[in-house]
């Protein structure tokens, strides 16, 4: 008979396996155990592996991203057949704003201003899950200095890496008055700090190099893609890219004669890498793709979509399974709208998203719902475990 | 029909909990492990018996290892698809029992899926009664961790 149950275990867990994420957080109300399988790390990483492997890597969602709103509304893209399940839902994200997603992880940055100190507070989050952690960084670094980028990859680690870049020379805030009195002089040599969520701790002492411009390669305006972290940097018209394996800074060629057109955006989804360009003069909006050889950018789409000329930043580009259902999402006409990248037909997503009406402050990125776990903070216990041992030695 | 001959002498007699003898051949009996490792141990002119498998599971697992030879994807997709199709929810239980304890690898791969499939938008007090769970929850247990992820319980089938 235990022969029975253990095989019955091992398929409840099978079948547990195959459960959309939804379903999956409704059936933790099941039981405690299934509760205590459903909310484990390793069951957790099992089942985006499988989410990944099955649908391959492309997002599942919309996120709208209001600034220092405490919920953001999701908007899901699978089931846009099934009439009501295109509805939005909330959920809850540490209070600031969202500076960067990556493959369901979301990095929110937060400034509170405490007497006359402003203090900078990082967190990583995985609203899915309702989990969120307080990114803790070494004591000597002045965190308002720093840039910081999320990368997660499930499909090699289900641990996520942070990367902190620095200028090196940099450390306190009276250097950071000299930056703005004198933005000339700068000493562009930066520290590039990794830390990974499996061992809790930040590479030192992290690796120097020399920025291309005069600041730390900006948070806005990143990619993580292939291994590396690609920046389109505007005053230079390039695009560069840290390879974080071989710690090297490379140039990444331009799509060739787009001299009349401003660059938009430059972004990342399902595996390919995007540049969304806008002609000075008209208002037609260009997206063009890197090849898999990462040498070659080639035209996917053209449209002119009467864009507001001030107002028309375009959010992302949502590349799906079937290219019929891959998306551009732009602010047109003073509405946050999708647009296929197929027949360039637009749909308005306020529709689903009340939220978006009054968009003028909030930011939408695609978004992949999973399980994945974001490990609480380990150097915290520690702190607190260190300081009440010091107490119980004054005790005595 | 040369094959047929050779199955009937080497064929292996699996009695089912219910008292009905199946005779199958072994290409069918090697492709349940636990049918496998029971060959071992006994003596394989005996009859094998198998306290926890009825008749009719025992029966589907047989008409579907046996109709999956089609030679095409498709055709083994059509056949599969066909196969779950005719099954009532219970009875779907039932062989998924079954056949995770003659551990027919061939079935344990699309039985989940196919449960799966079924149950994703079904309610929390279906899946409990569906797997005979009990509810240890206390009811303000219960409500809070509802209350965290109200969204997930829009749009699930009425029982």
């Amino acid at each position: 008979m235990a022969n029975i149950v253990a095989s019955i275990e091992y398929l409840v867990h099978e079948i547990l396996l195959r459960l959309p994420v939804k379903s999956l957080l409704r059936f933790k109300c099941v039981s405690k155990q299934w509760l205590a399988l459903i909310s484990e790390p390793k069951f957790c990483h099992l089942h985006t592996l499988h989410l990944y492997r099955t649908s391959r890597v492309f997002p599942s969602a919309l996120l709208v991203a209001p600034s220092l709103s405490p919920t953001c509304p999701i908007i899901p893209l699978k089931f846009k057949n099934v009439s009501d399940s295109f509805k939005f839902h909330n959920v809850k994200v540490p209070k600031g704003t969202v500076i960067q997603t990556f493959n369901g992880l979301l990095l929110i940055q937060r400034i509170t201003s405490q007497g006359l100190s402003v203090v900078h507070e990082y967190f990583v989050c995985n609203p899915t899950t309702n989990q969120s952690v307080l990114v803790i960084f070494p004591t000597q670094q002045l965190i308002k200095l720093i840039s910081l980028f999320i990368c997660f990859e499930p499909l090699k680690s289900p641990h996520y890496k942070l990367v902190s870049i620095r200028l090196k020379n940099y450390k306190s805030l009276s250097d950071m008055t000299n930056i703005f009195l004198s933005p000339n002089i700068v000493d562009p040599d930066c520290v590039v700090n990794v830390y990974s969520s499996e061992t809790s701790s930040w590479s030192e002492p992290g690796f120097t190099f020399t920025s291309p411009v005069d600041k730390p390669p900006s948070q806005n305006d990143n990619v993580y893609f292939n291994g590396s972290l690609y920046w389109h940097i505007k005053s230079l018209k390039k695009c560069i890219y840290l390879d974080l394996s071989t710690q090297s800074f490379k140039t990444c060629p331009m799509p060739l004669h787009i001299e009349d057109k401003t660059v938009m955006n430059f972004c990342e989804s399902g595996g390919h890498l995007y540049l969304v360009l806008r002609s000075r003069f008209a208002s037609d909006i260009s997206i063009m793709e890197l090849n898999e050889e990462g040498f070659e950018w080639s035209l996917i789409f053209h449209e002119n979509l009467s864009l507001n000329p001030v107002l028309s930043l375009p959010f992302c580009v949502v590349k799906q399974e079937n290219d019929e259902d891959s998306m551009v999402v732009v602010f047109v006409n003073f509405k946050t709208m999708s647009c296929n990248l197929m027949n360039s037909s637009l749909e308005d997503l306020s529709g689903y998203c009340p939220h978006l009406l009054n968009r003028a402050r909030a930011v939408v990125y695609q978004h992949y719902q999973n399980l994945s776990f974001v490990p609480p903070a380990k150097d915290n216990c520690k702190l607190v475990f260190f300081c009440f041992l010091v107490r119980i030695r004054r005790d005595k | 029909m040369a094959e047929k001959a050779s199955e009937s002498s080497n064929s292996i007699s699996l009695n089912t909990v219910d008292g009905k003898i199946f005779k199958v051949s072994p290409t069918i009996a090697n492709q349940m492990q636990t049918i496998q490792s029971l060959i071992k141990a006994y003596d394989s002119s005996r009859v094998i018996s198998l306290p926890h498998v009825n008749a009719f599971h025992l029966s589907k697992i047989i008409e579907y290892l046996e109709g999956k030879s089609a030679t095409t994807v498709s055709a083994v997709k059509e056949f599969e698809a066909q196969f779950m199709k005719d099954l009532s929810l219970k009875q779907l239980k039932g062989l998924l029992i079954a056949v995770g304890y003659l551990k027919v690898n061939e079935l344990l791969e699309l039985m989940p899926k196919t449960v799966a499939k079924l149950i994703e938008n079904k309610s929390v007090e279906f899946l409990r009664k569906f797997f005979g769970i009990v509810n240890d929850f206390t009811p303000s247990e219960e409500a809070k961790i509802r209350e965290e992820i109200a969204w997930a319980f829009d749009g699930v089938d009425e029982d």
